[in-house]
């Protein structure tokens, strides 16, 4: 069993991921148009590392809530977000841009441009590039021909009625 | 004489059992008593939420304790594990979970400061058929215990004769003879979509998502160094020719990456990251739907 990139990879492209996490936290974005600078930061849908990035903690108790906010409490304005990575590689400074469609919360579409200059550094961030994009998208079950389904959904009865019983508690 | 689809709950998760070999009524009847009845004796040795289960008798009482015929494939494995993952898959996270709020009244509520589960040396000793308890600990098998569990319920059906046939736990699934099945792979932030889909032949495919059983900051898997639950991952896929061996990688690649695991073991996977992007192992033939 190897991985699908040429050469043991996914590690790499960790730690180019935590590399960009990393420059976040950092603040160290410019941002083309003006959202709040912590706006990746904060979105669920951005790859986070629970060493690199404080876990917020979410009362949220199904991602269904996550995904479909009340309206009007929306954190960030839909739009199309660029912004250039910079980061000092062990030859130099380096950069990458990157750039985000936001809509409802959501990260929707996500694209990565190398501009780096040594080698070694193209050679990561090309693997990076690679596999930021495509993103994989939902189909809804019944319009795809399937067996079986596998997934977590199917979850011990005592918890999901726990999980009902503390919604409730909330609302009340 | 009929081909019989069983479909039940147990062990908290709704199962199907799909058999291909034509049964009379009778031996249909038989057969599914008897698959009850391992299942149960299976929870009642190892679920942590049962007052009357082996591990809570292991929780209160330290001492030597008999494990039933079946626990030397399930030590063994996860033996294995806790050596390869340097002791973050392991059976005594039981405590850890339980404190989280993840405990057999299922309160959601974090009790109390969580503290690193004791480590196994100090804790067990096992020697077949004996597992010598030095410390009271809670164990917990969540990792690899559903699939172990299909195995033997296999195993239970080739006994019997049975040859083609699939099992499915809750989306943890087996299948054996026949054509291959079209696994759909479910969006794991919405039950409702699949975002892609995969062949499975006489093999066994888990998975494992970080956001089903979600309470308070934590899910079902807690690491037991940072002591939180990892978030890097949003879900993945295993498929290996045992269930108990899918299952228990998908705990262990929230902790350990492909690469260092399939050193020590067989298997294909699929990994998807919080923003959808995806990776995988070569052998894992799915078809992925991109908006590209």
């Amino acid at each position: 069993m190897k991985s699908r990139e040429n050469s043991g990879n996914s590690t790499v492209i960790g730690l180019v991921i935590v590399v960009v996490v990393l420059l976040i936290g950092a603040g160290v974005w410019n941002y083309s148009r003006k959202p709040e600078v912590t706006i990746i930061e904060e979105n669920p849908s951005f790859p986070s590392s629970s060493t690199t990035t404080p876990i917020t903690e979410t009362p949220t108790i199904t991602p269904a809530d996550v995904k479909n906010p009340p309206v009007g409490v929306l954190k960030y304005k839909d739009g199309t977000y660029s912004a250039v990575g910079n980061y000092v590689s062990p030859g130099g400074a380096e950069s990458i841009d990157i750039t985000l469609v936001i809509k409802d919360d959501n990260i929707i579409e996500a694209t990565a441009v190398s501009k780096a200059e040594r080698p070694q550094s193209k050679n990561f961030q090309n693997i990076f590039v690679k596999n930021f994009s495509p993103l994989v998208i939902g189909k809804k079950i019944d319009v795809v021909n399937l067996s079986r389904v596998s997934g977590s959904s199917l979850t011990p009865k005592g918890f999901n009625d726990a999980v009902i019983k503390i919604k409730a508690e909330a609302k009340a | 004489m009929i081909a019989p689809t069983f479909s039940f709950d147990a062990i908290g998760t709704h199962w199907q059992i799909e058999i291909n070999d034509f049964l009379s009524e009778e031996e249909r009847d038989s057969l599914l008593n008897k698959i009850k009845e391992r299942i149960e004796s299976f929870d009642k040795a190892y679920s942590r939420f049962r007052e009357d289960s082996l591990v809570t008798e292991m929780s209160r009482n330290t001492g030597v304790y008999r494990l039933p015929v079946d626990a030397d494939m399930l030590f063994s494995h996860y033996k294995k594990f806790y050596d390869v993952t340097d002791g973050r898959v392991t059976p005594l996270i039981g405590d850890v979970l339980s404190d989280a709020g993840y405990d057999a009244k299922y309160s959601l509520i974090q009790s109390k400061p969580l503290t690193a589960p004791l480590l196994w040396d100090d804790v067990l000793e096992y020697q077949y058929p004996n597992l010598i308890m030095k410390k009271t600990a809670m164990l917990d098998f969540g990792a690899g215990g559903k699939g172990y569990l299909i195995d033997i319920v296999a195993s239970l059906l080739e006994k019997e004769g049975i040859s083609t046939y699939c099992i499915d736990a809750g989306g943890d699934i087996l299948t054996r003879g026949g054509q291959p099945l079209i696994i759909g792979l479910e969006d794991p932030n919405d039950s409702s979509k699949v975002i892609g889909k995969v062949a499975l032949s006489n093999q066994s495919i888990a998975g494992s998502a970080g956001n089903r059983r979600v309470w308070g900051e934590f899910h079902h898997i807690i690491d037991p160094v940072t002591l939180q639950s990892p978030k890097h991952i949003l879900g993945l896929w295993v498929i290996a020719d045992t269930t108990i061996l899918a299952d228990l990688l998908a705990t262990a690649l929230f902790f350990i990456s492909p690469e260092e695991l399939s050193k020590q073991f067989d298997f294909e996977f699929m990994i998807v990251n919080p923003d959808y992007s995806v990776i995988t192992s070569d052998g894992f033939s799915a078809e992925l739907f991109s908006d590209a």
